[in-house]
Order: C-alpha cells, then structure tokens, then sequence
C-alpha cells in the first residue's frame, strides 16, 4: 500500500503540494514565532538572572545590613548549588558632574567576584569592569547613567550619599546591558562604597549564582527560613516581567492550534476528495481481495508521508527564516540582544514541538478520510458505477 | 467442491425491492456457465453474491464446501484474493498503475509480486499487449484495457472466474477476441468459468446455459 499512496501522491503534483505547503508553512510560522518568543524570552531571563544573579539575599529590613556574613559565607560556600556569590553595598547616591546630576544606586563590590556573580563585565562598551579593582576611586556606570552627566571614560564623577561628603570617582568603565533599570547602576570597590556611606564592613545584599537558575526558588525558599535575612529569587524580585512569560506561552500555544488547523484542514480536504475520486479503485482493491485495513493503509500513508515531508520542509524553512530573522537590526531597543539584532532560539525543543504537533495533525486529519475511505461497501460503488 | 447456492434472495434498500428469490445453483469446477437474462434481471446481483462481494438476504451459499455466512469478512477478502478473479463490464484498472502493474496488484496482497511476475507478463503477451506492460491504461484501448482486466482476474490462477458483461462495453472484434480468452482460459486451465451476458451468441458459446427472469433462475 506503501507503493500505491506514493504513486496517489505524484500522480496528482498540485493537490500533493498544496497539502505539503500547509504543512511544511504551518511547521515554519512556528519554528519561526516560537524562535522569535522563546528567543526573546531567554534574553530577558539572561538579563535578569546573569546580569543581577539567580538569588538576592538581603536584610529583613530596608535600610538594614546583613547581619551575619561569616555564617553566609560559610553556607554559600558549603553548598554545592552555589556557583559563585558576591557580597554588595548597594546604597542609593546622587552623581554629579559639573553642574548636571542624576540620582541613581551605587554598588560596591569585589569586581572579580561579581564578574563571577553576573554577566556585568561582558556588557561593557567602554573600558574594562576588572579595573574597578586597580585601587584608587573607580566607578563603572551605566550607560544611561552616563548619558545623563554627559560622561565619558577617564573623566572624573563626584558622588554622595546621605551619610557622608562627596568623592571624586574616575570612570573606569561604561556598560550596557539594554535593559534601563539595569543601565541606570554604578559599580565601585566595596572598600570605596562602605567609606562613603559611612558603613564600614557592612553589606546589605549578597548576590548568589547557582548552577541551576531554574533551582532558585527553592533556594531562596531554604534561606529565607534560616533568617534573619530574607532571600529572594530572581523570579520572585521581577515577577511581573516572569508572569509575562505565561502570556507568551499561551501565544506560542495560539500559534500551535494554527499549526494544527492550517496542515490539517489541507490534508483532511485534498483527501476527502482523493476518497470520493477513487471510490472505483477502492471497490476494485476490495474486490481483488484487499482488506478493510489495505484501504485504511493507502490513506494513512498518505496522509502520513505528506506530514513528514512537510515537516521536514517546514524544519528547514523555519531554521532559515530564524536565522534571517537573526540579522534583523532592532537598533538600541530593549529587544536587542548584544548585537543589536533580534534574539532568535533555535532550540532543538522548539523543532521538536513544530515537528511532533504537525505530524499528530497531519495524522488525525487523515483519519477520518482514510477511515470513511475503508468503510465504504465496494458492492455499492460497483452498483453506483454499473447504473 | 464448487460453488452451491440453496434458495439464495435479495432485497436492497427501504422498502425493501427484492432482486432475486429462490436462486438454487450447483456449479462444479471445470462448469463453464453462461447466465443470460435482460438488464435488470439479477446477474449481476448474483454474481456479486457468488463472488462474496455482496451478501444474500437470505439462503446459503457454499463455496468450496465452506459456507458463507460463517466465514469473517478477513477470510472472504483471502478468498477472493487467491480463488477468484472478476471482470465487470468496465475494465476498471487503476489509472497511476501501468497493465503490468495492475495485472500484479492481486499477487501484491498476496505476497506472491515476484513469483506472479513471469506469468503475469505472458498472459498479457498471450493476449496481444507484449507492447503495452508499462504503459499507463489512458494509453491503451478499451479492449485493450478490458484484456489488461482478465489477465488480472487470472493472474492469481484462481478457480473461479466471475465475468458481468466483459463484453458489453467493447466493440463486436474486441469482444470476440475476450470470449475467446474466456474459452481458452476455461480449456486449458480448467478454470470454471461463469459468465453473465445479454448477448445470445456469446451465451451459446457456454456448455452450461443459466437463464434469469425478475430475480429467478428459469
């Protein structure tokens, strides 16, 4: 029957392509949508928990410090979970620069430790985040930030906090990461940041990478109940972007109903008719001996043979339209990845989702010909045909 | 052995019109039977119902000393398969199969394609298509396709051959020319033959005559 559905097929090119093109555009359009939204999505979670980090442990309260760092250093340090973890004084600090200030928080940090903590130091356009740590007072700030004071590399900026005189820092690196909040920061030595608010040796945030991100919600949830200090993890700190997420999936899951309706209605219609045509074979097969099974077989194979080629078509076409899509330019836009370019996944789950979705559709939309195509009674298309 | 049928009937549709009534025939093998009647007088039904294709109302049916009724739809199919061949009156080949390939298709559910494919290509030869095996049947005649059919309906070697009116859609040459198939097919094979025709001259050339009236056997 293998034989017979192949020659069903090329005896008639324009239906066989017309069924093969909704299968094989349905399998592109969401190799393609779903590159485009998982793409997106990854950068922003890339953004988001390597750019800050997977954990945040802060002091129960606003305002406070974290109480005990040895223990934390201790635990951190034990737990095999644990990647890397920085200690931070984050403290909010008004910048200015001859005449034009701009408010914004000011992180201290262990440059080399927190290059290990978050993906800051591969965001830099200027300069280097490690000669933060070249001694003297050093600052690398946001670009946003930059921006604002008109600073550039080398020049000098005075930072305060409420709690102590203003200091002149160099710049020492400017970064961009895309994303605002992110780009409005400044990074400095820890030992400058604690001088100048007044705070000696104290922290107030300890940011943890772990090696799993995905286990950061259960991290956080053990640490927050040793306390004091309350741990948060990076999808509980953005959950408003993170429930963004589920939208996205609902899309993609919009996206695959189309998919399935697309391919499926081509191949159900150009069978039912393939059926109807052929109903004097069909009585012919039957009469020869073939079986209710022979006739299901012929249509299913069809059926089927068209949903892998397609399949097969619609992978590679959707690979190409993503890498297209790749080179689109989206300039300084937050969708921009690094390159500026559009952040296209082209995970192999999203391949496998297309081309497991498609072929399930293809196949159940030949059911219903190919089982009507069985069940017909050769003697009544015989009789039909004679009169 | 043979094929036996005891007060075979048939009604199709609501309300039910009776095709045949009270059909009792006995062929044997080797018989070579002509089944004569008008259009309309039940040949064809009763070749169906001999040939499993279709069911009798009512009565019985033994074929090679099984009886019909308790049969599964799986071994009629193998039945028809192995120990019948059909011809209608239209050829009805399959138009993406070449004559060689059509001729095969019952030795294809037979699993017998690459045993059945010597005799296949000589009974076409025999029977004047030695040119024509891998042509498509839009690129034959229609005697030519009806002689595809029967060399189909002998590829198996069955015991049976069932023929509704092989001749009715040919012209007068090419009907001779299939009848005398049928004789040669019947003589030299020793397959039995029966053979529903309207045409009085192809009936006489039959042994054994069958004459129908409304649905009976006269």
């Amino acid at each position: 029957m293998f034989e017979l559905s192949l020659r069903y097929l090329s005896a008639r090119p324009r239906q066989t392509l017309l069924m093969l093109l909704g299968v094989l555009l349905g399998t592109a359009a969401f190799i393609a949508l779903s590159g485009l939204l998982i793409g997106f999505k990854d950068y922003l979670v890339n953004q988001l928990v390597n750019n800050s980090a997977s954990v945040h442990i802060e002091p129960a309260k606003d305002g406070g410090f974290i109480r005990d760092l040895s223990a934390w250093s201790r635990r951190l340090d034990s737990d095999r979970a644990v990647a890397a973890w920085s200690p931070q004084l984050i403290v909010p600090a008004l910048f200015t620069r001859s005449g034009s200030s701009a408010a914004g928080l000011l992180a201290g940090c262990d440059p080399a430790r927190q290059a290990r903590v978050s993906t800051i130091s591969s965001y830099v356009a200027q300069g280097r985040f490690a000669d933060l740590a070249q001694g003297g007072a050093r600052v690398a700030l946001g670009a946003v930030l930059a921006s604002k004071l008109g600073l550039e590399l080398g020049q000098t900026v005075s930072i305060s906090t409420s709690r102590g005189r203003p200091e002149s820092f160099r710049v020492a690196a400017v970064f961009k990461t895309g994303v605002e909040q992110q780009d409005s920061l400044a990074y400095a030595p820890l030992a400058e940041v604690q001088a100048l608010s007044g705070a000696r040796a104290r922290i107030n945030e300890i940011a943890v990478r772990l090696e799993d991100y995905s286990l950061a919600g259960t991290k956080a949830g053990a640490w927050s109940r040793i306390g004091p200090d309350k741990a948060e993890s990076w999808d509980q700190k953005n959950a408003n972007i993170v429930d963004t997420f589920k939208s996205e999936d609902m899309i993609r899951f919009l996206s695959l109903a189309a998919v399935l309706l697309v391919a499926g209605f081509g191949i159900y219609n150009v069978l039912n008719m393939t059926v109807t045509q052929k109903r004097m074979d069909i009585a012919i097969l039957r009469s020869l001996g073939y079986g209710r099974g022979d006739v299901l077989a012929l249509f299913l194979w069809q059926g089927f043979l068209l949903g892998l080629a397609g399949i097969l078509l619609g992978c590679l076409a959707g690979w190409g339209l993503d890498l297209y899509l790749r080179t689109v330019s989206v300039g300084g836009n937050p969708l921009g990845s690094g390159t500026g370019t559009l952040a296209v996944s082209l995970a192999p789950r999203i391949f496998c989702e297309g081309a497991a979705f498609a072929l399930v559709s293809a196949c159940l939309s030949t059911i219903l010909p190919a089982y009507a195509a069985a069940k017909l009674d050769p003697i009544e298309i015989i009789r039909a045909g004679a009169s | 052995m043979g094929i036996s049928a005891l007060g075979i009937g048939k009604t199709v549709g609501n309300p039910p019109v009776r095709i045949l009534s009270g059909v009792n025939l006995d062929i044997a093998r080797g018989d070579f039977v002509s089944l004569t009647g008008r259009s309309g007088s039940g040949k064809s039904t009763l070749l169906h119902i001999l040939g499993t294709l279709d069911r009798a109302s009512e009565g019985m049916l033994w074929l090679d000393g099984s009886e019909v009724g308790s049969l599964v739809r799986r071994d009629l199919d193998a039945f028809r398969n192995r120990k019948l061949g059909f011809v209608f009156q239209f050829h009805y080949l399959l138009a993406e199969l070449s004559a060689l390939e059509n001729v095969l298709l019952p030795a294809h559910k037979a699993g017998a394609k690459a045993r059945c494919r010597p005799r296949a290509e000589e009974l076409l030869r025999r029977f004047g298509l030695g040119h024509g095996l891998h042509r498509l049947p839009r690129q034959l005649s229609g005697g030519e396709q009806q002689r595809v059919a029967i060399a189909r309906a002998l590829v198996m070697e069955p015991e049976y051959l069932l023929a509704d009116e092989p001749t009715g859609a040919l012209d007068s040459a090419s009907g001779t020319a299939v009848m005398e198939i049928l004789r040669d097919c019947h003589a030299r094979l020793g397959t039995t033959i029966i053979l529903a025709t309207h045409d009085p001259d192809f009936a006489a050339l039959a042994p054994k005559r069958v004459h129908m009236v409304d649905g009976s056997l006269r």
